[in-house]
């Protein structure tokens, strides 16, 4: 049963490895984008999430499943970079002069509220960019993010109310 | 009143947008995709030739314009790592001085480094010690402005145009390259030179006799090298072109001597060692995985791959004698063994069924020469199933990672993640190992402990090899690698 299971799933990646990179790669991309800010960190994470998923089509039992679980990988890997700064830091600091990650330094008419996104807590980035991007609801991040859904209401009254605050102020 | 809702809902469309990213898999992806397990395993045979053949294909087609020349594309826009291994001659031996030079010539400092007939002759006369130099033809003979471009010169001018005064006439062949920036800009490098009997590239830097002080790596663009393990330097590019090279199958030999690997864009892969000092590649042998000794005498491999229709074979050779022992796969057949690893004793052998469930078995190699491989000592798994990484002397154990076989939801959300180390003997966990990156991601994908299992080299983050003494954190110490060993 597993295994036949199991073959459904690759049967359909035989050959196709490219087109899954077409369709799934450039969402989550944005996905990406919008929760660093940064373009090509954004687009090493995304590469980076799809070597996971090319290592795990065997541990998905449906093709319906690619795409949220890229996205969650895409989650993760985020949560990872920023939680690994030290190590980063201490590395960017012996390479002197080769290039890290550096804030995107875009310029257009929402450049503060995207400013005020950016430097929000990672974890109320990330929920707010999952519901108001991608649409999910507190539920369903609860799930993607594995944190308990209380966690995810906090999270977003807190990110929410930071942004309101500081938008109202400065109005 | 300030809408934060839909203002945030039309400023992150609007900023989704602005990210744009190319429709072609990238190397690195395609690189390690190689890298998993389960491309060996029969049921994702067709998807180990897919990936294979398109990341061949795709990355010969990418290289195809310079294929013929013995060094990279010379114009990167992101700067590979193996590129530390700085390519150039002259008028830079290391990639920081080139650029350091580079951002003048950017802003219009350098312009004579940017002109190729400048940096040719400059290099005849200041490293060749030629007082007059004759370019055979012209630059523009050649395809592309940011070359490579082969340049003949000599000490006289072999049109006969003018009088030869050298009475000891030279010749050479230069190769020119910008390697790193495009035309106009760019700055151009000599990177190879034959003919000049005056001429000497520099030798290459020694290698520390403490093989702990360095490590193997497999960059994401393909190539094979020494790295220094404290910083993160290159001394050697082994192998130039190792696109086809399998990350899990790189070894290394305990006294750091001798580096196998495996190329598996054939069927059979074939199993190459070379000196880690440097030197010709030598074949050695038709499989998969080789593993040497603890002791040097012996290595371990696998035969074939059920992907190329062989039989996936365990294989040991006397190194000495050349003299073999092989134990058949029986109820393995289809779905092959992966990743031997040699316990300390030198005779005891783990490894894992690629296939789906998860096995890890043990097998004396000096007590049980008849036995099928399925017939081993089976360790796993529980609940879930376990990738074999290594062995961790520290503890006594294998060190294995949790795999997701059993749950009926898609990703395995109950899965424990994470790597272990089991005892060898009953499989039964004698610690989780922590303090790597994140074991929750399973972003850890190898773990390489040294003999003493003091010292653990493990690829995580972004290609990124890491290094950990003991207990420390965690120090990075070379990104841009797809394998890594000791």
């Amino acid at each position: 049963m597993m295994v036949a299971d199991t073959q459904a799933v690759v049967e359909p990646a035989r050959g196709r490895l490219g087109e899954l990179y077409r369709r799934h790669a450039p969402d989550a991309a944005r996905l990406a984008y919008l929760l660093t800010g940064n373009r090509a960190l954004a687009e090493d994470l995304v590469q980076d999430a799809f070597v996971r998923m090319i290592g795990r089509f065997q541990d998905l039992r449906s093709p319906d499943s690619f795409q949220w679980y890229l996205r969650r990988t895409v989650v993760n890997l985020v949560n990872s970079h920023f939680r690994h700064a030290k190590v980063e830091r201490t590395y960017e600091e012996r390479e002197a002069g080769a290039s890290g990650p550096t804030p995107g330094v875009d310029v257009d008419a929402r450049e503060d509220m995207w400013h005020r996104l950016l430097e929000l807590p990672e974890r109320q980035r990330v929920v707010i960019v999952l519901r108001f991007y991608e649409d999910l609801t507190e539920a369903q991040i609860a799930e993607l993010t594995e944190m308990p859904l209380g966690t995810v209401k906090s999270l977003m009254s807190r990110g929410l109310g930071r942004l309101r605050g500081q938008l109202i102020d400065e109005g | 009143v300030i809408d934060v809702d839909t203002d945030l809902k039309e400023l992150l469309s609007e900023k989704a947008e602005e990210m744009r990213l190319s429709p072609e898999i990238p190397p690195r992806v395609l690189g390690r995709a190689r890298r998993h397990r389960f491309l060996n395993a029969a049921a994702a045979g067709g998807v180990v030739v897919g990936i294979a053949l398109i990341g061949l294909v795709w990355v010969r087609a990418a290289l195809e314009p310079s294929a013929h020349v013995a060094h990279p594309s010379p114009i990167s826009s992101s700067p590979a790592p193996s590129d530390l291994a700085w390519p150039g001659i002259f008028p830079f031996d290391n990639r920081a001085d080139a650029e350091a030079v580079q951002k003048a010539a950017s802003e219009g400092h350098q312009p004579g480094l940017v002109d190729a007939r400048v940096v040719v002759e400059r290099f005849a006369r200041e490293r060749l010690g030629w007082a007059t130099v004759y370019r055979q033809e012209t630059l523009f003979d050649q395809k592309g402005l940011d070359g490579p471009l082969v340049i003949h010169i000599s000490t006289c001018d072999a049109t006969g145009g003018a009088a030869c005064e050298d009475p000891d006439p030279q010749s050479a062949v230069v190769t020119v390259a910008r390697l790193l920036e495009p035309a106009p800009f760019g700055i151009w490098e000599v990177t190879e030179v034959e003919g000049p009997s005056s001429f000497s590239p520099p030798a290459p830097q020694p290698l520390p006799s403490d093989p702990l002080s360095t490590f193997v790596g497999l960059t994401v663009d393909g190539r094979l090298v020494v790295v220094d393990s404290t910083n993160g330097t290159i001394y050697r590019v082994l192998v130039a072109d190792a696109l086809d090279v399998d990350p899990s199958s790189l070894a290394r030999s305990f006294d750091g001597r001798e580096v196998y690997f495996t190329r598996a864009a054939d069927c059979p892969a074939r199993i190459f060692r070379v000196p880690a000092e440097g030197g010709t590649p030598k074949e050695f042998a038709s499989g998969l995985f080789p593993r040497p000794s603890p002791d040097g005498r012996l290595l371990a491999y696998v035969s074939a791959s059920p992907d190329c229709g062989g039989s996936p074979e365990l294989v040991v050779r006397d190194l000495a004698t050349g003299q073999e022992s092989r134990w058949k796969p029986r109820g393995l057949a289809d779905q092959g063994i992966c990743n031997p690893v040699w316990l300390p004793d030198g005779r005891t052998i783990a490894y894992e069924a690629c296939g789906l469930q998860g096995d890890v078995y043990v097998l004396d190699t000096v007590g049980q020469p008849g036995l099928a491989l399925d017939q081993g000592k089976r360790l796993g798994p529980g609940k879930e199933g376990w990738f074999l990484l290594g062995y961790d002397a520290a503890d006594g154990g294998l060190v294995v990672r949790t795999r997701c076989v059993n749950e009926a939801r898609p990703v395995c959300p109950n899965l424990t993640v994470g790597a272990f180390v089991i005892d060898p003997q009953s499989g039964s966990v004698i610690r989780q190992l922590s303090g790597f990156l994140d074991d929750a991601e399973n972003e850890v994908l190898e773990l390489h402990f040294d003999a003493t299992g003091d010292h653990v080299l493990f690829l995580g983050f972004l290609d990124a090899v890491y290094r950990r003494d003991g207990t420390a954190d965690p120090v990075k110490i070379l990104a841009g690698l797809q394998a890594a060993t000791w």
